[in-house]
């Protein structure tokens, strides 16, 4: 596969250019380039990691006992992302509220005492001033996230209202976070 | 230094206490302020009017005046009652009365000691006084003898203080009726500057280095500061500080009004338009003593970390006491909370016009009493508002009555930039409005590289204002925290869905390190939509001493030299459904500067996994070296095995160190691999890493 295609650079070119980047992702001198990544990943650590590396290698065994010492020796289907987050449809239905503007905040950071909430605002995925009474978007968290609180603000001086929702386990289709007031 | 022959002045009554009195050890930018009938003596910081006492017995029991502070001996100098002549102050804040001849049997409440020359000048209205002169210097023909300049009928002024400039050698004063008024001392003569616009009594007046005059009038104790060089000088509220109905003051002149080391102010940072720096009487608090702040935290600087620096980089992150839980849209209600740390006043203020300053209309919450504790706060954004960034200011204080710019003694000051948007806007954010995702590089491609993941990474967040299912504008933030390659790269997102002709180019902001750039972001000559941050981040970014790269090796952890933020506006009738989700599409490109690695320049992009590439993409160079993309199934950026050459990871990730493959530092993303994501699917998370093979930022 290497140099066997078409290029419009001359071989000359091609030929520097590969050789410098091979080996080192770029990331490191002529000297560091010149070895390869298992050299790279144990020289380059301390005594203490490179003892971490051997010891994880053992533990890396593929299904086939083949040692994994590398990420670039790792397989996977062509069509995976590598996402690390997944979508979620929010709705809200206002039908008793749709003569009036209806905040609401959605947020991944919050503590609940009780009834109580305490929401971090600086943690929102979403902000939106709902007038007509229904409201949708598809939100995007990332795996780490697993629960969300809508905070529902009422312009009447009404207290607002917290709506918490937690990830469905059993679901393998679009989570959805729908509330209905 | 030169010091008077006191102890042959010094009477029996005040040998005991003053004997072993020295001079202050420098020029001081505290205040001196006597008060009361028994004087009492405090040290007052101008800037904020915070005040404490210092001694509340000086060893006299009566009031002093014609207070003074002494440029060439560093002692201070007065008029005193019971001694009836003037004496000296040292730093142990005891009177030791001078044996003073030819003092005219009255008594002074207005002096000071000249600049140019070791002279103390008193002076007091009426045809049968005048204005003094009084050498201190002992090797003075006429040391310690009074004379008369001239009389107090020829030079009649209701004045209270006078204060000598640092350099023109004249005393200036306001008097009653708030005219300026400029003393020569040598003739004896005044004359008038003009009204300044305050009247009262101006008990004491002070100079510092720059040559701005202070007032302190006793009714209120408010502080005002005048240019006295202006044409039509105005006195300008500066502080608030203590009130009393006998008051004067002191100062040396040659002292800038905070000094150096002085960390006990906190400063706001919004542009220095909105009165923010100290030399524009900015927005500031005393810290010393106070109890009152917004948040968690208040740290103190000595002056402004003016936009695009940030009070909050400085010191401790304290800018904490203000989250905006909704947006803030024009012609309605929007909703504030604000954590209080103690009980005071909340005085705040929105530049709705975007014209730089914080008006009177302008002020949101006017004097509102809050107790300590958490707030959710209310107000109306009127109709006027313009649409697009502006900036806040938040001051809370005990003191109820606060403007936009000016000290006081206790609290916080917190500014913020901000987002108008119009009603009926909703906001995503992706990871979340503050949160980051990270994107990690390596720029190897065609050939695999190591895997140490850290060639470029940037943490990165994103978000989409729509209204009515159309796109308003699309934010772009990120921080260059790691570049571990020799390769010198661009960086640039593509919006896949949106074509270059849907974006308002015109009204993009575009910052770098929080500086407006002046070149469009849009690349130019694309049909899609690309928006360069850099087509080179070295041009940013440099190693740490001894290190090779920018925060991949351990004990390089220099700080992040390079964040960026393009707020990219849409023209109408763009849909929410045309933009695909975040990240959109973030990607490296080799840059057109690197002449040496023979790499082809901008045509050589580098994507997440499954991302094509652009327009300005060479196709020719898919499937060389390790490569494997095939555009016929929009497979791309992709190994033999499926491998990338970046990754999107959701959250603010430890990066491999340089040379560390990452299953060395991420021992369950293998699991993560190999199962396509059904497994390990948080293996990204600090809690999963082998941190000692991460980078510690």
């Amino acid at each position: 596969m290497f140099l066997n295609k078409k290029s419009k650079y001359s071989a000359l070119i091609i030929i520097s250019f590969f050789l410098f980047a091979c080996g080192g992702g770029g990331g490191g001198d002529s000297t560091s380039q010149s070895v390869d990544s298992d050299t790279v990943v144990q020289s380059s650590a301390s005594e203490e990691t490179a003892s971490q590396t051997a010891s994880s290698a053992v533990a890396l065994e593929s299904s086939s006992e083949q040692v994994v010492t590398r990420a670039a020796d790792l397989s996977v289907p062509a069509g995976f992302d590598f996402s690390t987050g997944y979508p979620v449809y929010f709705s809200a239905s206002l039908a008793q509220r749709n003569s009036e503007t209806v905040f609401i905040t959605l947020c991944s950071e919050y503590t609940q005492t009780g009834e109580e909430y305490d929401v971090d605002y600086q943690s929102c995925l979403l902000k939106v001033s709902v007038t007509d009474g229904f409201f949708s978007e598809t939100l995007f968290l990332t795996n780490d996230k697993q629960a969300l609180v809508a905070v529902l603000w009422f312009f009447d001086g009404s207290d607002p209202l917290y709506i918490p929702w937690t990830k469905d386990g059993n679901q393998d289709g679009l989570q959805q976070f729908s509330i209905s007031q | 230094m030169k010091l008077p022959s006191i102890f042959a002045a010094i009477t029996l009554t005040s040998i005991s206490h003053s004997v072993y009195a020295q001079p202050f050890s420098d020029c001081p930018s505290e205040a001196y302020l006597i008060q009361g009938r028994v004087a009492q003596l405090y040290g007052v910081q101008l800037a904020t009017g915070h005040y404490q006492l210092l001694s509340e017995e000086m060893g006299t029991t009566g009031q002093l005046n014609a207070f003074a502070f002494n440029f060439h001996d560093n002692y201070l100098y007065a008029y005193s009652q019971e001694f009836s002549t003037v004496v000296q102050i040292g730093d142990d804040y005891q009177v030791t009365p001078l044996n003073v001849s030819g003092i005219p049997a009255t008594s002074f409440y207005v002096g000071d000691i000249a600049v140019d020359e070791n002279v103390y000048y008193s002076y007091r209205p009426g045809a049968n006084y005048g204005l003094y002169r009084l050498p201190l210097d002992s090797d003075d023909p006429d040391y310690l003898q009074m004379s008369k300049v001239i009389d107090g009928a020829t030079l009649n002024l209701k004045i209270y203080d006078m204060a000598f400039h640092p350099f023109d050698g004249a005393a200036y004063s306001v008097d009653r009726n708030g005219e300026l008024y400029r003393i020569d001392v040598n003739s004896g003569s005044a004359t008038s500057l003009g009204n300044v616009g305050q009247t009262g009594t101006f008990g004491a007046v002070y100079f510092d280095v720059e040559g701005t005059l202070y007032l302190s009038r006793n009714a209120d104790g408010y502080v005002y500061r005048i240019a006295i060089d202006d044409p039509e000088p105005r006195a300008e509220l500066y502080a608030a500080g203590p009130s009393s109905s006998n008051n004067d003051g002191a100062r040396c002149a040659m002292a800038p009004i905070i000094g150096d080391l002085d960390q006990n102010i906190d400063f706001g940072d919004a542009p220095d338009s909105y009165g923010t720096l100290l030399s524009s009487n900015g927005a500031r608090h005393g810290l010393l003593g106070s109890s009152v702040y917004l948040g968690a935290a208040v740290d103190g600087e000595s002056d402004s970390y003016l936009y695009p620096l940030s009070d909050q980089e400085a010191g401790s992150a304290d800018e904490d006491g203000v989250s905006f839980i909704t947006n803030i849209e024009v012609g309605t209600k929007a909703i504030t909370q604000i954590t209080a740390a103690g009980d005071g006043y909340l005085n705040a203020w929105i530049d709705w016009d975007q014209n730089g300053e914080f008006e009177s209309d302008e002020q949101i919450f006017s004097q509102k009493a809050l107790s300590q504790g958490v707030h959710a706060l209310y107000y109306d954004v009127p109709f006027r508002a313009l649409t697009g960034e502006t900036w806040a200011r938040f001051r809370y204080s005990s003191e109820p009555a606060l403007e936009a710019n000016g000290g006081t003694d206790d609290g916080e000051v917190e500014d913020y930039r901000i987002e108008i948007s119009e009603s009926g806007d909703a906001t995503t954010y992706y990871p979340s409005e503050s949160g980051w995702s990270t994107l990690a590089y390596e720029d190897n491609w065609p050939m695999v590289g190591d895997y140490d993941m850290n060639d470029l990474v940037v943490y990165y967040r994103t978000a989409v204002s729509t209204k009515n299912n159309e796109i308003v504008r699309v934010q772009l933030i990120g921080e260059v925290v790691a570049m571990g390659a020799n390769y010198a790269n661009g960086f640039a997102i593509h919006l896949p869905g949106i074509e270059r002709a849907d974006v308002n180019e015109q009204d993009i902001e575009f910052l770098i390190n929080r500086r407006v750039q002046t070149n469009s972001p849009l690349e130019a000559g694309r049909p899609e939509a690309i928006l360069m941050v850099s087509d080179n981040v070295t041009d940013y970014i440099t190693p740490g001493e001894g290190c090779k790269f920018h925060r991949t090796e351990s004990g390089c952890g220099s700080s992040v030299q390079m964040s960026f933020s393009i707020s990219v506006p849409m023209v109408s009738g763009v849909t929410t459904s045309e933009l695909a989700a975040p990240p959109f599409d973030p990607f490296i490109f080799a840059s057109p500067d690197d002449q040496v690695s023979g790499r082809p320049g901008r045509s050589l992009e580098i994507h997440l996994k499954n991302y094509p590439p652009t327009s300005a993409f060479d196709q020719s160079l898919l499937n060389q070296g390790d490569d494997m993309s095939d555009s016929a199934t929009e497979q791309y950026f992709q190994t033999e095995t499926g491998m990338p050459w970046a990754l999107h990871i959701g959250n603010e990730w430890r990066y491999p160190l340089e040379y560390m493959d990452i299953i060395y530092a991420y021992p369950t993303f293998p699991d993560y691999v190999k199962s396509a994501g059904g497994e390990a699917g948080d293996w990204y998370l600090d809690i999963n890493a082998t941190l000692r093979n991460t980078f510690d930022k």
